[in-house]
């Protein structure tokens, strides 16, 4: 799981995109994770366990869950696999935009 | 991570196997003796299999026994065969909610979910696994917790099975019919667990859904999250406003 999200957050370098991560895993393996370099992105951590306030507040029975939040912060798409396709077309709108910004 | 259909079939197991603990010694029913063979030979199984995962020494061991995780569904023919033989003996409603919550198809769970309607809402057997029946992601399923809702005085199992109404309607999307039972459990939920062990209550657990439904949805706006990284700095979600933001709940525990 974690070498496909450290390939997109290198493909994404120089896209207006952000992995944000909430993880719910204990504080020494978090921080194992992060000195290994395996987690390069920005991460919540939710208290230590599947029961932090974070996930229960959001309600995530099954993990991973996924969303994708637009450029205005609507939620676009949840599920348990990131949809290549939705993440491709929010960013595309996203270019679009930056580009009618331009003109 | 464990496929999601080993856990809706050990879920389904451990149901029935509630309800042959609670079984006392007056005298059995044919049916209900063939039910408990075929439970038997199943629990042997079980057994043998977790026998196996304990003696595991490497990680793709494990994995490949995972797959090899006894098959409830195969004992499906020989339970329906039992449940229509005579719809109406107590045993086959333990064969129907067997079969019921381990078939992946409408089809495979059309003759359970009839026969259950039409002669076991009294039953134990349903009772002991009203608040677990949304596990099968079923609509067909709606149309028994909806008799069941209807047609039972105790108030306690009324509220379990509004609350597996609850999760099947979320799970199809109808978000405000599935928000207005949420809020009964909410009021009727606090003592009453869907397992024995759960950490929740039903209520918690329906407040959570409450939120998800009016906070969460696709086409919302995504509430901000205020924490920290493991470090203890300062992070927010609205820290990447006006980005594409994948947000990953992930661990590894």
């Amino acid at each position: 799981m974690l070498p496909h999200e450290r390939s997109l957050v290198n493909k994404m370098k120089n896209k207006p995109f952000a992995l944000v991560g909430v993880n719910s895993d204990p504080e020494d393996k978090l921080k194992s994770l992060i000195k290994k370099k395996e987690v390069t992105w920005p991460c919540f951590f939710d208290g230590g366990d599947p029961s932090g306030p974070i996930a229960t507040k959001w309600n995530i029975n099954g993990w991973p869950t996924i969303y994708l939040i637009d450029r205005k912060g609507i939620i676009r798409f949840k599920d348990h696999y990131l949809d290549d396709k939705v993440l491709n077309s929010l960013l595309a709108e996203q270019t679009e935009h930056a580009k009618r910004l331009k003109n | 991570m464990r496929p999601r259909r080993i856990i809706a079939l050990s879920i389904a197991f451990a149901a029935s196997s509630v309800l042959a603990s609670a079984q006392t010694a007056q005298s059995l029913t044919e049916i209900e003796s063939k039910y408990n063979q075929i439970e038997a030979a199943m629990t042997a199984e079980n057994k043998a299999w977790r026998k196996k995962l304990d003696s595991c020494k490497s990680k793709a061991e494990k994995e490949k026994l995972y797959k090899a995780y006894p098959d409830a569904a195969k004992y499906h023919p020989q339970l329906t065969a039992l449940m229509k033989s005579n719809p109406k003996d107590p045993g086959s409603a333990k064969a129907a909610i067997w079969v019921l919550t381990g078939s992946e198809t409408p089809e495979q769970a059309h003759d359970s979910i009839e026969i259950l309607k039409k002669y076991h809402i009294n039953s134990k057997a349903l009772d002991d696994s009203i608040a677990i029946l949304w596990f099968t992601r079923k609509p067909e399923v709606k149309g028994l917790l909806n008799d069941y809702i209807l047609k039972r005085k105790d108030s306690a199992q009324v509220t379990k099975a509004k609350y597996s109404l609850a999760r099947i309607l979320m799970q199809e999307k109808s978000t405000d019919e599935a928000i207005k039972l949420f809020q009964a459990v909410e009021q009727e939920g606090k003592n009453l667990y869907e397992f024995k062990n759960s950490s929740r209550t039903l209520a918690e657990t329906a407040t959570a859904y409450i939120y998800e439904a009016k906070f969460l949805q696709i086409g919302k706006k995504a509430p901000d999250i205020v924490g920290t990284d493991v470090n203890g700095k300062k992070l927010k979600l609205s820290d990447f406003a006006g980005k594409v933001i994948m947000l990953d709940f992930f661990g590894f525990w």
